[in-house]
């Protein structure tokens, strides 16, 4: 007996692999699907996962041996915002209690549909959808909590999960009114690492511009269109800010670091390898997500049926793509001005821009801001939302309690929002 | 002549909105009774299942500066909560090109 349950102990539920394959085939079965389903899509979510680990295994691996060798010669630490990067730390951190991080997320989701379905009292109505934006908050707020308060395994898993429903069921109803701005009433919200910021940005754009200077009537260049290519846009991306990064090592530097390639040779593949393991990242959370929302999403079907579904951020920017090219490119403008800030005051930390934080956080924010207020609000709010996103960033870090992650989230939310609770978590645990 | 027709939903990562698309004009095409195979990706990896898909269904902004061959036809997607209207372009395209596959 003794045996049996040590096996299950140490053995079997602390593999993450193990713990969410075992949540999602309890779902499927709750749902009364067919055996062939539930061996197939138990199977497929372990599989995910596993290409997840691997990804983010992968993604620390390329660039952990850079922010090292930049330590060693400049004395700055270097951390990557993307929302990537957030997932391979906090799994990194997590270590064996990675697989929690399920249980944190359904958790999350049932505090959600709880506070959607008592909505008279609540006023809560947004029903959180982005699986992969969600897991992710799940494993990173589970390690805020566990770095930052000195609580047990259990404890851990409950706050985060009332913390993240919480967080959800409030943020995306904040942000259904201006998205249906957008959108004309298309009745979706958004759910995913910026709504707060999408809500912020569309009380402050009127304040900067008139809106009936639409960006839609200017005419961009066509190169810009590469930055639609997810893989190729996070190669670029990372050749010209990790590059910029390594400059400190001069070539000899960066030739020791290459060992036996060529120092350019080694530059390329850099950006060619994160492109890569976010192809694996990415595979992996979609077979995962695939089954999460499937498994589940029967249950919030039929408990909370007139919910604002609240989607992926990139819903928005099909509503007005010149504004979001025009976002992305000003929210990269703002970064840049707080990086050479960063430098200028010698900052031991330098926060590096992924594509997601500028892409995903500018595109659909300068979409927003050019319906409430044309070009110049567009221009303003989306470089402001790269300082914000820069600087919020380095206070996020300095809270997260592990100094040899790889980055985290970049996004607005987790560069205000979540430092902010953060804060409190820690104040809170300092007392007991 | 095809008696099903295979779909791909993309978008910018292959995860959020293409997902939520692709479950969406599921029911849609369903619902006007065309027999489809649907399946989701992002736009860097768009380019290894041109083959395999009869439609594209590509969010608005990433469609910029795409081509296709005469046998992929495009449709533009604005909402991606639009199902049976996403559904419907579909349809238009498929009484044209692939009439078998509506029952």
């Amino acid at each position: 007996m003794n045996t049996i349950f040590n096996f299950l102990l140490n053995d079997f539920l602390t593999k993450p692999v193990i713990l969410i394959g075992l949540l999602i085939c309890i779902g499927y079965i709750l749902k009364k699907e067919s055996a062939p389903k539930v061996i197939v899509g138990t199977i497929s979510a372990m599989v995910g996962i596993q290409l997840v680990i691997f990804g983010g295994n992968q993604f620390t691996n390329t660039f952990r041996p850079i922010v090292e060798a930049v330590s060693a010669a400049t004395g700055i630490q270097g951390y990557i915002m993307d929302s990537y990067a957030m997932k391979a730390t906090s799994q990194e951190a997590l270590g064996d209690r990675f697989g929690l991080m399920g249980y944190a997320f359904i958790l999350a989701f049932a505090v959600n549909l709880l506070m959607v379905y008592f909505g008279k009292y609540t006023k809560a109505k947004g029903v959180f959808l982005t699986g992969n934006a969600g897991t992710a908050h799940a494993q990173s707020v589970l390690w805020l909590v566990l770095a930052n308060m000195a609580v047990g395994n259990t404890t851990a898993v409950i706050i985060t999960g009332v913390l993240v429903g919480i967080y959800w069921s409030y943020s995306t109803t904040l942000a259904a009114e201006v998205c249906d701005e957008v959108t004309g009433g298309a009745g979706f919200t958004i759910g995913h690492n910026q709504q707060v910021g999408i809500w912020f940005f569309g009380k402050l754009a009127p304040l900067f511009g008139k809106k009936e200077q639409d960006a839609e009537n200017l005419k961009l260049p066509g190169w810009l269109s590469i930055f639609n290519n997810n893989i190729v846009a996070t190669c670029v991306i990372m050749w010209l800010f990790v590059g910029g990064f390594m400059v400190p090592l001069g070539i000899s530097g960066i030739q020791e670091l290459a060992g036996k390639d060529n120092w350019i040779v080694y530059i390329i593949m850099v950006g060619i390898n994160f492109s890569m393991n976010m192809v694996i990242l990415l595979t992996g959370v979609r077979m995962m997500c695939a089954e999460l929302t499937e498994s589940f999403k029967g249950i919030q079907d039929k408990l909370v049926p007139n919910a604002i579904p609240a989607i992926d951020v990139a819903a928005l920017l099909p509503f007005s793509p010149n504004a979001a090219t025009l976002g992305f490119i000003f929210c990269t403008v703002g970064t840049v001005i707080s990086i050479v800030i960063l430098i200028l005051i010698k900052s031991p930390i330098m926060v590096l821009p992924g594509f997601v934080p500028l892409f995903f956080s500018g595109g659909p924010i300068g979409v927003v801001a050019n319906k409430k207020g044309g070009i110049r609000a567009t221009v303003i709010c989306c470089t402001l939302l790269g300082i914000i996103q820069s600087f919020g960033s380095i206070w996020a870090i300095n809270l997260m309690n592990y100094p040899q992650g790889v980055g985290w989230s970049g996004m607005f939310d987790f560069s205000t929002v979540w430092p902010a609770i953060t804060q409190i978590m820690r104040w809170i645990g300092g007392v007991f | 002549m095809k008696d099903k027709i295979n779909v791909l939903f993309v978008c910018g990562y292959g995860l959020g909105s293409s997902a939520v698309a692709e479950m969406l004009v599921k029911k849609g095409l369903a619902a006007e009774n065309i027999a489809a195979e649907v399946k989701h990706t992002a736009v860097g990896e768009l380019n290894s299942m041109k083959d395999w898909a009869d439609v594209v269904a590509i969010s608005k902004k990433l469609a910029e500066g795409l081509k296709f061959d005469e046998n992929t036809h495009m449709v533009e997607v604005i909402n991606i909560m639009d199902g049976a209207g996403i559904a419907r372009e579909i349809g238009e395209i498929v009484d044209v090109h692939f009439p078998d596959a509506r029952r």
